[in-house]
């Protein structure tokens, strides 16, 4: 997966529009980066790449980067 | 552990939920269209069943046992074990379930204890009794009762909006299990227990509960999903009707159902109406879908109930749809065993012209903490407040100060004043009064509640005062009207809910019980020591972000 069609996937999971996300932003100033979020993230996570999400990373987690960063290519 | 009987039958269950309905929607303004419309869609939660102030989980389980009794028309002597499985019982000691076994008209023999379990209840305590009834003849009749209250938001409970909202996934519901030793019933079974995620779902005895979600949803999604595989590969061939999970939210019980090669019509839910009703949710869904299911006569029902533990049980058995009740709505609560413990326990307090907002909040706190009150005052307005009051057994008076030294057999442990509106010539004067006429405790406590002023040398010359004339101690907590807003409690905590609700600041809900803890500590043991303190509640509280 390419860092856009990262983004893309984290902008579909936080039900936001197209073009929200950068790599450079803040998670902490992104309402719907809440625990609905982080839930559907652990799931997609799991079923496409059988990958485990903790609580500990999802607070690791500073940037929408960290997360793309996270996401396997 | 695996295991199957030959002998043990379902037979019948029963439930039972509050009346008052929280509907997710209802909350679109309050939380935001967004966060509420994306959590109904993840959780399927559409709506929950909430308990009112004093209804406990075995007041659920009661009404669920008794028409379930009453429907089985089962001898009660023929009953030898009785489980409540709960997070919620009534009493630390003793299980609670000895007091309902007496209360239900069991007899002495009857086995009777608690256990504690979540999610997992109906599956563990429906194989813990199998095991049981084996030593047993045939006939042996048992009940499993099962259920938890949501969590009742209380008034003087600290809570965030992120709280209360997620409180809307959250349903009580109360059930009972009628199980019976009778040869050519089957019943298969299968646990799974993982120690290792033991702070997954966590809860100390004075702290709220903790859960980590995403520990949660592995567990789901991996060993249930994975132990359910190997429990259908190897026990159950065709032969299930419908599957039934404990009431974890759509999203985890989809893709659990996803993993096991499950369609939606092989599962039956609950959590659209009732919400996650913890160890109560696997019967309230077969109570929920009875009518679909009587439609096929007796059904062969695979159950899965998952949760605080981590733990997991599995259970396979046949039932007869009539003898599935449909879900019973009541908000019964029964009292007779409560008594006054708690923070204030058996402690005399006398309040002075409770006449505002703050004094009646303040008086409706100490009923709450068991405290042993009297009040001075006016008639109506005193009557109307002992109305709302749990303890009936509070004391009035509304002639003279005299009359009350009178009436009164009482020594008091604390006098709690509300200095609005109260004159302080007049409290010198009640004081002198009580003191002269010993109706102080030696340990007494004086605490005034009083609005801040520029400076405290007033208030201090006042309560040197106070403890000089009466040889008690004198404390003070002092607050900033404008950023303690008091809402006033209204009979039962719905319209407490909804109003407080309603508010758009968080810290609406924790300004008053910061005031109302400052007051109860003062009185408490702890603070025995305690003389000439004042206890200043910050006008910053307002800016306080939970």
């Amino acid at each position: 997966m390419s860092l856009q069609e990262k983004i893309e996937l984290l902008e579909e999971i936080m039900d936001v529009e197209e073009g929200t996300l950068a790599e450079d932003t803040i998670l902490d100033e992104v309402e719907e980066w809440d625990s609905l979020s982080t839930l559907s993230l652990t799931v997609e996570m799991k079923k496409r790449y059988e990958l485990k999400l903790t609580t500990e990373t999802i607070k690791g987690f500073k940037t929408v980067g960290d997360v793309c960063l996270f996401i396997p290519d | 552990m695996n295991g199957e009987y030959s002998n043990i039958k379902i037979a019948g269950v029963a439930s039972a939920v509050p009346s008052y309905v929280m509907n997710s929607m209802d909350y679109l303004e309050i939380f935001g269209k967004r966060r509420v419309t994306k959590q109904v869609k993840m959780t399927g939660v559409e709506r929950c069943h909430k308990s009112l102030r004093y209804q406990k989980t075995s007041d659920l389980c009661m009404r669920a046992v008794r028409e379930l009794l009453t429907h089985m028309k089962w001898d009660l002597t023929e009953i030898k074990i009785l489980v409540f499985c709960t997070q919620n019982p009534d009493y630390h000691i003793p299980s609670t379930a000895i007091d309902l076994a007496d209360r239900l008209g069991l007899g002495k023999d009857c086995m009777a204890y608690d256990v504690c379990l979540g999610c997992q209840a109906f599956d563990l305590g429906v194989q813990t009794i199998a095991g049981l009834l084996q030593s047993q003849p045939n006939g042996t009749k048992a009940i499993l009762l099962t259920g938890d209250v949501a969590s009742v938001l209380a008034s003087g409970s600290v809570l965030t909006k992120e709280d209360v909202v997620n409180q809307l996934m959250f349903g009580s519901g109360g059930a009972a299990v009628a199980i019976e030793k009778e040869p050519g019933n089957r019943l298969a079974f299968r646990n799974y227990s993982d120690g290792n995620k033991w702070d997954a779902i966590l809860k100390y005895h004075d702290s709220p509960s903790m859960m980590d979600g995403n520990k949660v949803l592995d567990f789901a999604l991996d060993d249930v999903a994975e132990n359910m595989i190997r429990f259908q590969k190897e026990v159950l061939g065709d032969a299930v009707d419908y599957y039934c999970f404990s009431q974890a939210q759509k999203l985890i019980l989809d893709n659990i159902a996803d993993t096991c090669g499950l369609t939606e019509e092989d599962t039956l839910i609950s959590y659209d109406e009732y919400g996650d009703t913890s160890g109560a949710g696997i019967p309230i869904t077969l109570c929920h879908n009875r009518d679909k299911l009587a439609r096929k006569g007796k059904v062969n029902i695979c159950s899965c109930g998952f949760g605080v533990g981590l733990s997991m049980g599995i259970t396979y058995f046949e039932i007869d749809p009539l003898n599935i009740l449909p879900v019973i709505e009541t908000d019964e609560h029964f009292d007779e065993h409560r008594k006054h413990v708690g923070l204030l326990h058996e402690h005399a307090i006398l309040m002075i012209e409770p006449s505002n907002d703050l004094a009646e909040m303040l008086v409706r706190q100490l009923d709450r903490v068991g405290g042993n009150l009297s009040l001075y005052g006016e008639k109506e307005s005193l009557e109307k407040l002992k109305s709302q009051f749990f303890w009936k057994d509070c004391e009035l008076f509304t002639d003279s100060f005299e009359k009350m030294a009178e009436c009164t057999g009482k020594k008091f442990h604390s006098v709690v004043i509300d200095m609005m509106d109260n004159d302080p010539e007049k409290i010198k004067k009640q004081i002198q009064f009580l003191s002269d006429k010993r109706m102080l405790e030696k340990s007494c406590c004086i605490v005034l509640v009083t609005v801040r002023e520029e400076t405290d040398d007033g208030l201090r010359e006042f309560m040197n005062c106070l403890a000089d004339q009466s040889g008690c101690r004198v404390n003070s907590v002092i607050y900033v009207p404008e950023s303690l807003d008091i809402y006033p409690d209204i009979g039962d905590s719905t319209e407490w809910l909804e109003r407080q609700i309603r508010m758009t600041e968080n810290q609406d809900m924790i300004r008053p019980f910061f005031l109302s803890a400052a007051v109860n500590r003062l009185l408490s043991k702890e603070f025995l020591a305690a003389d000439r303190s004042i206890i200043h509640i910050s006008d910053t509280v307002s800016q306080l972000k939970l």
